[in-house]
């Protein structure tokens, strides 16, 4: 997306790699205990941990490092502290919780997100997983002592024994002068495993068995240690502090021209010039098409720093601070979006914008995010968007009987994928399959679909989003021809391979068909008899033997072989194998098995566990 | 016991009620009372569960019609004209099929991504094989939308594949712009290109293809266009897929040179692919969004054997199409037929009972019926309107034919016709206004021995232009108007042979301009050295609204005046004098050829203020004083069709 190699008068930009989509997030050293406060022997250094399904399976820490452990005993039951401390804060963690433990992540040491085992729990309470927990008055009555506890909007809660995640943005207390409070903390929204499950709750105060009995800007944050066994691994935060930039005397010079590309603009006369508070496409309504803008004025840095902007432009445009190319945003086709990073002292800058206008559309927007700055727009022009509010969501649930729905879905950080097909199942297990390549890309329970995105309005996304956390499974090719077992798998599907479509059967699900160079295959997905998991089932038909051909049935950053078929894939399912013998799993990221040679029909089947 | 204030209030509720159901007969050309005469409308009953968003009609050989949804469902309809039809789903989760074929026991569907057969094995009414024919890339943009398939004789299909929308039209993905065929064994072959928003495609009787397209970039205005392998048919963006293999044409999206002061027509002499339309659609006063053609087979719906009825989304309407060859080449008029459908209208197709399926949905574009969705029948009831059947040009002039011998007197008189004639250039302008109107003298006319013809000999006529034929002062011998008195026939080509010719022609040029007005200021005046009191933006909403509902300003203020167009839509807001909005709405609609000319704002006292015409994604800022008087004025988008709910009250306190 990003043309630094447009070859005109344009000097090139300050950073010549491809600038990230927000500034890093800090992330805090597993290798060692150092970025925390000294802690309790409770709290130990691991490589990866594994827990098991049935009750009283403990929590085994593996050798090496990256996670950090906890292990609470009768004499060692500690809490954790991180050195930092911190105000408005975005987090990102990932847990893993043993059978029936209890943890929790103390925001400044006293607003709890509660970790649990809340494994198939069906309305989860505060206490729960990614609960907020409960405040307490121990003054009040019995049964009355617990107030204010949230519940997750929905239960996004995993197995034992895979690793979880959340995506926490909490905004402390705000306090005056006097130290006052003026404003309650506030969770303002919490992801787990990627689904939202609380937008915009207040806190009034500190949460029950918080550190500390008082409220002020800054705190620790805190895992508790005393409740359960717990492991913890990638804890990457960003803190914000108030600031934020602003532009002064902003003046603006309008030009007439014909361009497509960013022309330069030196010694041309202004046909108009004006000063403004915003940065804005069409200062001059009645000049709609062909001109060019160049705004100048005086950027405020509060603290030194790298800086990330980004522009969203139409047609083209530069961002200049101190004379130097920061954002080239060179107007082909139309919309573009372009960042560009600065490293900036505190003070004032001469900042400078140029923009050009074909035909069309005309935008200008400037974002930015800095070191303690949360992402903010730049003098930006108040607009409403032509579908006004969010649209109420539109959600498919309480199926009488499976339901199918091709859309466009999302996967990984990866583009749209426009030929998929969802299946919801009224056992309330449902998946996403890719009708490309055949590969099962999400399984999750809960509320099957949100359908918002395509039957609201014109559905402009045409997207059909899970109705719970979904986990993403292995995308690519299914089935190759290996010349031998240590062959790379391809990327890409091969021509060999041919989709054909699928047939309803008799339990109204969906068979998906498909060959390779003769052999024909038949692949059902559907819930196990509990109604709880996934059971994929791949039958292969071929009139004469095949030999090296493969079908892979997960690809993961790491594989652990349980035994008796049980695999666990990149830490976040379990995958039990049917006649796992013939199964491969290859430099312990890929599980392959191969389609049976000698016979005319052999069936591949597993069941994902999550 | 009611007390007589109680009592005038129940009368004015029970007026405005009147009054609104009123407004709500769907009114276009204003002739619905008339033409209900002769065909009536009737409602599929559908069951409140179903969202039955028509997008295809296809009837099994049992005369069962089935209908696919934009929600990706198939329903089959039992008993559809009585009172309690069965539906039964026969597929699901299709992704927003807009067409439906059945043949030889299968129902044959286009997805957006995917051309599907979809079968019934086992007996048991429902779908249990989906057979992926062919399918093609998407760029996961929303406005891709796929249609068809048309069965060829032969067995192939022919499916039309509309450009996506990035502020502006784009083929973003291979092969969007194109019409394309594919065997049933999923072989396909590119057609031809220049496709926008193809929404309907069809063969006639002779098996040649005609597809409809929308004004939008590069189209000038509604249209319809003979296919043929190798055509190039306007909308530059699907010639970037000309050089891939299999393509019939090597023209090249470069080859195509913007805002040359062309029609398509005279670019068509420059650049030979282009393929210039055989009817054209005025935008606004033929439709604003041209969509599904049915063709009459015979004598069964009027005596207009081997006519079109094409649909319009937009206003809700069914227009009538007559076609001729002249010089090789198709052109002809269109009719107005029917108006007062109760949403878009986008599929037609024919009942067992020689009646019209009209099957609508109107979600995200909204549309002159007030229904987000719809299946109505169109029925004959064997009365025969009073109409021009037919127009055929002639070396000097036109020929009308009527369906009833028309009264000596009136339609002899040259007096009782009006020719105007005006082009649209082709830019790659959203739409084009209408150019270079002039009318044309009607010098003598000569009816038929049994009157059912009028020759109408005509001086100047111009080639690759569209000519408004009115014929408001012709009567049959009873006395009563024509049905409808107007049409618009395109003139690819005059035909040879002896032609009659004037002396002198008399030109009268009249084109309309829109002179910046008193009522529309740009500039903030110099006198307010404080700047405006206050400013009020409206913002256009997807679906034919505005975002405020009403605004609050004090009177005698200074009021900055912001018109906001996100939307991919013309669109403009009039400010007008309590109680004169739908008074207001109506002229700007009469205003016809010359409304785009004149933003669509008519010349009357009732106009206090107005924005201009806005492009897609702009925006118009106008300054006025409030009037002293309190009040509530109303503030309207007068562009056609949208007046209905595009509208709002200034509150004047």
């Amino acid at each position: 997306m990003l043309l630094f190699t447009r070859c005109n008068t344009t000097p090139k930009p300050v950073e010549e790699e491809v600038p990230p989509v927000t500034l890093p997030m800090k992330m805090l050293s597993m290798d060692n205990l150092n970025d925390f406060r000294s802690s309790g022997e409770n709290w130990q250094l691991a490589g990866d941990a594994l827990a098991g399904l049935e009750d009283e399976s403990p929590l085994q820490p593996l050798e090496g490092r990256g996670v950090i452990v906890n292990v609470p005993t009768e004499t060692a039951r500690e809490h954790l502290f991180t050195k930092f401390e911190h105000g408005d804060i975005e987090l990102e963690v990932e847990f893993l919780m043993p059978k029936n433990s209890n943890s929790g992540i103390y925001f400044q040491g006293r607003y709890e997100i509660q970790l649990f085992d809340s494994w198939n729990v069906k309305n989860p309470k505060h206490a729960d997983c990614g609960g907020i927990y409960q405040r307490w008055d121990e003054s009040k009555p019995d049964g009355e002592k617990g107030y204010e506890g949230h519940p997750p909007q929905v239960n996004a809660s995993k197995a034992p024994g895979l690793w979880q995640n959340f995506r926490i943005s909490f905004r402390a207390p705000r306090f005056d002068d006097s130290g006052n409070k003026t404003e309650n903390a506030r969770f303002e929204s919490v992801y787990h495993n990627g689904f939202l499950i609380h937008e915009n709750v207040e806190l009034t105060g500190p949460t029950r068995s918080s550190a500390f009995e008082d409220e002020q800007p800054q705190g620790p944050l805190m895992i508790q240690g005393d409740h359960g066994p717990v492991a913890i691994r990638n804890i990457r935060y960003k803190t914000y502090t108030q600031d934020s930039l602003h532009l002064s005397g902003l003046q603006y010079a309008m030009y007439d021209g014909n361009w497509t590309t960013m022309p330069n603009l030196l010694g041309l006369e202004a046909i108009k010039t004006g000063t403004s508070d915003v940065l804005e496409a069409s200062p001059d309504p009645d000049k709609k098409d062909h001109y060019a803008l160049e705004y100048t004025g005086t950027l405020h840095v509060p603290v030194e720093g790298t800086y990330l902007f980004e522009t969203h432009i139409d047609d083209g445009g530069e961002l200049f601070i101190d004379d130097q190319l920061v954002v080239f945003n060179d107007g082909d086709p139309g919309w573009g979006l372009e960042r560009g990073l600065i490293k900036l002292k505190a003070g004032a800058h001469p900042f400078k914008m140029t923009y050009f206008q074909d035909v069309w559309g005309a935008t200008l927007e400037v974002y930015y995010e800095g070191p303690g700055i949360s992402r903010k727009a730049l003098a930006a022009v108040k607009r409403k968007s032509v579908s006004g509010n969010r649209p109420a969501p539109l959600m498919i649930d309480s199926l009488t009987a499976p339901e199918m729905i091709r859309s466009f879905a999302e996967y990984g950080d990866g583009p749209t994928k426009t030929h998929v097909i969802s299946v919801g199942d009224p056992a309330g297990v449902h998946y996403t399959y890719n009708l490309h390549n055949g590969a099962l890309l999400k399984v999750w329970r809960g509320t099957f679909a949100d359908v918002t995105g395509m039957w609201v309005n014109r559905g402009g996304s045409q997207l059909l989003r899970p109705g719970n956390a979904a986990l993403e499974t292995t995308d690519g090719p299914q089935v190759a021809k290996l010349e031998n077992a240590e062959a790379p798998w391809p990327d890409s599907l091969s021509t060999a391979f041919k989709y054909e479509g699928y047939e309803v059967n008799s339990d109204e699900r969906p068979v998906f068909l498909y060959t390779y160079e003769g052999v024909s295959f038949a692949d059902l997905t559907q819930p196990t008899k509990d109604g709880l998991f996934t059971t994929r089932i791949i039958t292969a038909t071929t009139k004469n033997p095949v030999s090296n051909l493969w079908f892979r049935i997960a690809k993961a950053n790491k594989i652990d072989v349980l035994g008796d078929g049980t695999y666990r894939i990149g830490g976040q399912y379990y995958l039990s194998l049917s006649n796992e013998e013939a199964a491969i799993v290859r430099e312990g990221k890929e599980l392959l098995i191969p389609i049976a040679s000698a016979e005319n029909i052999s069936t591949i089947q597993y069941t994902l566990i999550w | 016991m009611m007390n007589i204030k109680y009592k005038i209030n129940a009368l004015v509720l029970l007026a405005s009620i009147i009054l609104l159901s009123s407004s709500n007969t769907y009114s276009q050309w204003g002739s619905g009372d008339q033409e209900n005469k002769f065909y009536q409308i009737e409602k599929v009953k559908i069951p409140e569960s179903i969202i039955l968003e028509v997008g295809g009609i296809a009837f099994n050989e049992n005369g069962v019609p089935a209908v696919c949804t934009r929600r990706g469902e198939i329903w089959l309809i039992e008993n559809p004209t009585s009172e309690t039809p069965t539906f039964k789903r026969f597929a699901h989760g299709l992704h927003e099929p807009l067409g439906l074929a059945y043949k030889d026991g299968a129902y044959y569907c286009t997805q957006r991504g995917e051309l599907t057969k979809l079968t019934d094995n086992n007996g048991d009414g429902v779908a249990d094989s989906y057979k992926t024919i062919y399918s093609w890339p998407l760029a996961a943009n929303y406005h891709e939308y796929s249609y068809g398939p048309v069965f060829l004789p032969d067995g192939d299909m022919l499916l039309t594949l509309n450009l996506g929308w990035i502020g502006r039209g784009a083929s973003l993905s291979k092969w969007r712009g194109w019409m394309i065929k594919v065997s049933p064994e999923g072989e396909m072959t590119p057609i031809a290109t220049g496709m926008r928003s193809p929404a309907g495609h069809t063969l006639n009787a002779q098996g040649d293809v005609f597809y409809t397209e929308n004004q939008g970039d590069w189209v000038g205005s509604g249209r319809m266009t003979h296919v043929e392998s190798g055509d190039f048919v306007g909308n530059p963006e699907g010639l970037k897929w000309s050089g891939e293999e299999g393509s019939p044409l090597s023209l090249k999206f470069e080859d195509i040179v913007d805002t040359l002061g062309y029609s398509l027509y005279e670019y068509a002499k420059v650049v030979p692919e282009i393929k210039p339309p055989s009817v054209w659609f005025p935008h606004g006063l033929m439709g604003i969004s041209t969509s599904g053609i049915l063709i009459m087979d015979d004598d069964r719906f009027g005596p207009f054997k081997d006519q079109m009825l094409i649909g319009d989304q937009g206003h809700s309407t069914i227009m009538r199409v007559f076609q001729e060859k002249v010089k090789g080449t198709y052109q002809g008029i269109c009719f107005p037929f029917r108006e007062g459908f109760s949403s878009g209208v986008l599929r037609l197709a024919w009942g067992p009972d020689k009646s019209v399926y009209v099957g609508m949905t109107s979600r995200g574009w909204s549309s002159t019926g007030q229904d987000m969705y719809g299946l109505e029948r169109l029925v004959w009831n064997k009365k025969t309107p009073f109409e021009i059947k037919a127009v055929r040009a002639m070396p000097d002039g036109f020929e009308l034919e009527f369906t009833q011998p028309v009264d000596s007197k009136k339609g002899g008189d040259p007096a009782s016709y009006e020719i105007n004639d005006f082009t649209y250039k082709y830019h790659h302008f959203y739409g084009s206004p209408v150019t270079d109107l002039q009318s044309r003298q009607v010098f003598d006319v000569e009816l038929s021995s049994d009157n059912r013809k009028a020759r109408l000999y005509i001086s100047g006529l111009r080639t690759g232009y569209i000519n408004e034929i009115k014929a408001a002062g012709v009567t049959n011998n009873k006395g009563e108007t024509l049905l409808h008195n107007f049409g618009y026939y395109t003139l690819n080509n005059i035909p040879d042979g002896e032609a009659r010719t004037m002396d002198h022609s008399a030109h009268v040029a009249s084109e309309g301009t829109l002179t910046k007005s008193a009522k529309r200021v740009s500039e903030m005046p110099a006198s307010w050295v404080n700047g405006p009191d206050q400013v009020v933006t409206l913002t256009v909403q997807a679906g034919l609204k505005f975002d405020l509902s009403e605004v609050e300003v004090k009177a005698g203020s200074k009021i900055r005046f912001v018109l906001d167009n996100p939307d991919d839509m013309l669109h403009n807001a009039l400010i007008v004098k309590p109680g004169t909005i739908d008074a207001v709405a109506q002229a700007a609609m009469e205003l016809g050829l010359k409304g785009q000319e004149l933003g669509y704002v008519p010349d009357s006292d009732d106009v206090l203020y107005h924005t201009g015409l806005l492009q897609p994604d702009s925006k118009d800022v106008i300054y006025f004083v409030a009037p002293e008087i309190p009040g509530d004025y109303p503030y309207v988008c007068t562009f056609p069709g949208h007046a209905i709910t595009m509208r709002g009250v200034m509150k004047v306190k």
